[in-house]
C-alpha cells in the first residue's frame, strides 16, 4: 500500500491538476469546451492497487483542481463518484468473469479502450455539468449535450495520451 | 456491537466513497462561506498573481484586436468632442462632468486578467488594486455596457462578479420609461439576461434599448445594456419577464472602466446611521422593558 509507486503517483497527481489548470483550461475550443485530461489518472490507476487509497486520491486530485479554480467541491465530487462506479465500467466491458487483482490494460483491444474512456469521460463531464447546473428543466437537454461534446473532446486527448505513455502507464 | 463492526467492515469502500462524496458536496454548497474565510483570501492572491501572469503570456495574441476595438471607440468619443465644439464652451463642461443626470462619475481604466462564461457563477480577475484606486462595491463598464460590480480587492488585483452571475442583482429601465426593474441572468446563454418587476401593463416591443437606471449609485443612469429580443409573463408575479440581448460580447471584454462615483462618499453613511440608530433605539427600548419588567416584579 505505501511503497514508492504512491510518491510516484502522488507526484503525477500534482503534476495533472498543475498541467489541467494551466494548459488544458486555456484550450476554450468554440470559446466552450475545455478537455478534462486529468481524469486520465483516474481512469487507467491500475486495478490491483489498493481501492481505499484510490478514493482518497481521487479526492485529493479533484479538491486541488477545485481550490485552484474557486469551484468548492464539483470536481472532487465528480472524480470520486467516477472512480467508485470504475470497475462496473470495466466488468461491462471485459465481461463478469474479470478477475480485477491479475487485470491490465494491455487486455484491451483499441476499441475497447476508446469507449472505456469515452464511458468514464462522458459520466464524469455529466455528473459535474449537472451538479453545477442543479435544476431539471427544459435545459436538461442542451447541457447534457454539452457534457457529451465536452466528453467526445476529452476522449481524444486521453486517448493519445494513454497510447503515447501506454509502458509506462502499466502500472 | 460485534455485528455493527462486521457491517461496517463489511460495506467500508461504500462507507469512505460515501463520505467523500459528503464532503465534497457540503463543500460545493459552502463555497461562499468559504470563500469569504481568510483561507481563501490567500488564494485570492495566489490565483490573482498567477491570472495575470497567464494574462501577460496570452496577451501577444490579441493585441490587434484589442487596438481595433480602441480605434473605434477613440473614433466615437473624438466625433463626440468634435459636436460639442460646435456648441458654446458650457455644454462641454457640462457634458464631461456628466451634470445632466444630476451625477458625478470618475472613470479608472484598468484591465481584465481572467474571465470566464461557462460557468453558473462567472468571476472577472482585475489588474488593478486598491494601489489603482480600485474600492470593492464599484460598478464595471465597457464601451458596449456594463460588466459587473468589483467584490474583494488586494493591493495589486480586484475581483468582480460578472453580470453573468447566479447572483447579480442590477436596476435598469426601458429607455424613455420611466419603469424600472431588476436585470439578472438565468444561467442558460451568455448572451441573454433577463428584466423582471416590470409591470404587465407596459407596453414594450422587441427592439427596445434597456439602460441603466442610476438608483444603485454604482452605474451611471443612461448607459445602454442591451435591447429586447423576447417577453413572456411570469406565471408567479404577473409581470413581464423580458429578455435582453446584450450589446456587449462577455466573452471578449479586455478594456474596462471601473466606476468611481463621488457622491457615495456622501451618500452612503446616511443609511447606516440611520440603522444604527434604530437599533439602539430598539435596545434601549428592549432594556427599558426589562427594567420596566424586573421593577414589577
Amino acid at each position: 500500500m505505501f511503497d514508492r509507486k504512491l510518491i510516484l503517483h502522488i507526484l503525477l497527481i500534482v503534476v495533472l491538476v498543475f498541467a489541467q489548470f494551466f494548459v488544458f483550461n486555456q484550450f476554450n475550443i468554440a470559446d466552450t469546451y475545455n478537455p478534462f485530461v486529468f481524469i486520465i489518472w483516474i481512469i487507467f490507476y491500475p486495478t490491483y492497487r489498493n481501492e481505499y487509497l484510490f478514493f482518497i486520491l481521487s479526492f485529493v486530485l479533484g479538491f486541488s483542481l477545485d481550490l485552484l479554480m474557486g469551484t468548492g467541491g464539483l470536481n472532487a465530487f465528480s472524480c470520486v463518484l467516477t472512480a467508485s462506479l470504475r470497475k462496473y465500467f470495466i466488468k461491462m466491458l471485459q465481461g463478469a468473469q474479470s478477475d480485477f487483482t491479475t487485470f491490465s490494460w494491455q487486455e484491451f483491444n483499441f476499441f475497447q479502450t476508446i469507449s472505456y474512456v469515452f464511458i468514464m469521460a462522458f459520466f464524469f463531464n455529466f455528473v459535474l455539468v449537472h451538479l453545477e447546473y442543479f435544476k431539471l428543466n427544459s435545459h436538461f437537454f442542451y447541457k447534457t449535450l454539452f457534457a457529451l461534446i465536452n466528453s467526445l473532446i476529452t476522449t481524444i486527448f486521453v486517448v493519445i495520451l494513454y497510447y503515447l505513455f501506454q509502458h509506462k502507464i502499466s502500472d | 456491537m460485534g455485528i455493527i463492526i462486521a457491517i461496517i467492515q463489511k460495506n467500508s469502500k461504500l462507507l469512505l466513497t460515501v463520505f467523500l462524496l459528503l464532503l465534497a458536496l457540503w463543500f460545493t454548497i459552502n463555497r461562499n462561506v468559504y470563500h469569504s474565510s481568510a483561507f481563501n483570501s490567500a488564494f485570492f492572491s495566489m490565483s490573482a498573481s498567477v491570472s495575470n501572469s497567464l494574462y501577460k503570456t496570452f496577451d501577444f495574441a490579441s493585441l490587434h484586436q484589442r487596438n481595433d476595438a480602441l480605434l473605434e471607440e477613440n473614433k466615437k468619443l473624438k466625433l463626440l468632442l468634435f459636436q460639442k465644439q460646435n456648441l458654446d464652451s458650457k455644454s462641454i463642461a457640462i457634458a464631461l462632468d456628466s451634470n445632466s443626470y444630476n451625477q458625478t462619475y470618475e472613470l479608472i481604466p484598468t484591465q481584465v486578467i481572467r474571465n470566464s462564461i461557462i460557468n453558473q457563477n462567472n468571476f472577472i480577475f482585475l489588474d488593478k488594486g486598491l494601489q489603482g484606486g480600485i474600492r470593492s462595491e464599484m460598478g464595471l463598464i465597457s464601451e458596449n455596457g456594463i460588466i459587473g460590480i468589483v467584490t474583494k480587492t488586494n493591493n495589486d488585483y480586484a475581483e468582480a462578479i460578472s453580470i453573468l452571475n447566479s447572483k447579480t442583482r442590477i436596476n435598469a429601465r426601458i429607455k424613455h420609461k420611466e419603469y424600472f426593474g431588476t436585470l439578472y441572468w438565468s444561467g442558460d446563454d451568455s448572451r441573454i439576461m433577463n428584466l423582471s418587476d416590470i409591470p404587465k401593463f407596459v407596453s414594450i416591443s422587441i427592439g427596445d434599448t434597456i439602460e441603466t437606471d442610476g438608483k444603485a449609485n454604482r452605474f451611471p443612469e443612461g448607459i445602454s445594456v442591451g435591447r429586447i429580443s423576447g417577453y413572456n409573463i411570469d406565471k408567479k408575479t404577473g409581470n413581464w419577464d423580458i429578455f435582453v440581448e446584450l450589446f456587449q460580447d462577455m466573452s471578449k471584454i479586455n478594456n474596462v472602466y471601473a466606476v468611481k462615483n463621488l457622491k457615495r462618499t456622501i451618500i452612503q453613511p446616511i443609511i447606516p446611521k440611520e440603522v444604527e440608530e434604530t437599533t439602539a433605539a430598539d435596545k434601549k427600548t428592549t432594556s427599558s422593558d426589562k427594567t420596566t419588567k424586573s421593577n414589577s416584579r
